[in-house]
């Protein structure tokens, strides 16, 4: 089998990492000769300037710009570097491509995404739902429109509580004061509805995994955060094996039927000693490429199960290994960044130092 | 004599460093704390251990006693046995 030329979103590696660069990295350690091109939205996301970044990178439109111009950029891309399959990994733009998909398949490009149904399933807003379809639990969430219906959430859920964005963000509130600040701040970033939500004091950890579609997964990596930023991403974490936590998750993948990448966050209440569900992404996480250097590539599982149906046997990973993530300083010229701001484009992969 | 289950997931190590692989926290135990963990999972019973680790390392039944309340207790808070 040829190797697949793959195109890959969320390129940045900054103080929000996003899962792009991660992926890239374990896509090599499969298939060292895989040409990779990065979908970028910025001239400045790191990863296209790191040795083992992708071997080209385009600007596409940001996702609020339709499906009409990104099918265009990406006709244009893919007429110079004929990518078959391409992996979104951020949550803004998932939604998009899942509709997107018949236009994808007719231009020879393939996805491994859910469904509509199952995308909107495990929305923050719906997970109560989910959670009570699945025996599992969730902190208590109201879905807000305006201030006024935020303070009075807040009030009946008690402060301290939580505010999130729809796809990225929460910030925690201890009065109404803070309430206020928070809420102006995430509905100027992510628009509304504002979820606010019960706050719960515990461990956090992190289920990742891929939906086979039919109900079951391909494999499971349970971490516990041991080091949080001050965003609350966790800068370092290590393998555990907790089965109530696997069980949990094997519950709500066939539920949804989910098919694609996921990561489940949960925090375990120390109180009542039950891990709680705060939100399912649909994608990778920025940490995904940590179980690949272990032996468990969900990425490459992703072009296993596009270009041959099945999978390798995989081992199960050991709880004790760790990661920390580290940051380095990667380099760009300006005819590189030249190119980027005036073609959106960068092809100087191996260039001369 | 009490299963002591939990005890039996741990991963310990001979320098007394404890790994908890279901809550993914580690812990380090002194010597003695380690000496103490060893008989429970060889089936000492919980009421001898003071007499073993008094005749060990030669220090009053009273104050082994004392100490291994202790550690049995914070490893008890921490839902380590």
């Amino acid at each position: 089998m040829n190797t697949p030329m793959v195109a890959i979103t969320g390129m940045n590696r900054g103080e929000n990492p996003q899962p792009g660069y991660a992926v890239a990295c374990s896509l090599r350690r499969k298939y060292p000769d895989m040409k990779i091109v990065g979908l970028i939205y910025d001239a400045m996301e790191s990863g296209i300037f790191a040795t083992d970044g992708p071997d080209w990178a385009y600007t596409i439109p940001y996702p609020t710009a339709g499906s009409k111009a990104l099918l265009e950029r990406l006709d244009f891309i893919k007429q110079r570097h004929d990518f078959s399959i391409l992996i979104p990994t951020l949550d803004t733009e998932i939604e998009l491509m899942i509709r997107l998909q018949p236009e994808l398949e007719s231009r020879g490009i393939q996805c491994f995404l859910p469904t509509l149904e199952s995308f909107q399933n495990r929305a923050k807003s719906q997970l109560s739902k989910l959670c009570e379809a699945c025996a599992c639990q969730t902190p208590l969430t109201k879905l807000t429109r305006d201030l006024n219906e935020a303070k009075d959430a807040a009030d009946a859920i008690e402060y301290p509580v939580m505010i999130k964005g729809q796809f990225y963000d929460a910030r925690k509130v201890q009065n109404e004061t803070e309430l206020t600040s928070a809420f102006q701040e995430t509905i100027h970033d992510w628009g509304t509805p504002v979820l606010v939500q019960e706050s719960i004091s515990g461990a956090e950890l992190n289920v990742l995994g891929v939906g086979n579609g039919l109900g079951g997964v391909t494999g499971l990596c349970s971490v516990r955060k041991t080091i949080l930023s001050s965003k609350g991403k966790g800068i370092s974490a290590i393998i555990v094996q907790e089965p109530r936590l696997e069980s949990i998750a094997n519950r709500i993948i066939a539920e949804l039927r989910w098919r694609g990448p996921f990561e489940l966050e949960f925090i375990h209440d120390e109180i009542s000693d039950a891990y709680m569900l705060i939100e399912m992404n649909p994608r990778f996480p920025a940490w995904v490429d940590f179980p690949s250097a272990l032996g468990l590539n969900f990425p490459a599982q992703i072009i296993s199960l596009l270009t041959q149906g099945n999978l390798e046997p995989f081992c199960p990973l050991s709880p004790g290994w760790f990661y920390l993530r580290h940051q380095v300083e990667t380099i760009g010229s300006l005819s590189e960044l030249s190119q980027l701001m005036t073609e959106g484009i960068w092809e100087q992969k191996n260039k001369p130092l | 004599m009490k299963p002591y289950t939990k005890l039996f997931a741990l991963q310990i190590d001979e320098n007394g460093f404890v790994f908890d692989p279901a809550k993914g926290i580690s812990y380090t135990l002194n010597e003695t704390g380690l000496r103490v963990i060893t008989l429970l999972k060889n089936g000492c019973p919980e009421e001898n251990l003071h007499i073993k680790i008094a005749e060990e390392y030669a220090i009053s039944l009273p104050s082994a006693e004392f100490d291994i309340e202790n550690l049995l207790n914070t490893m008890k808070k921490y839902q380590l046995i």
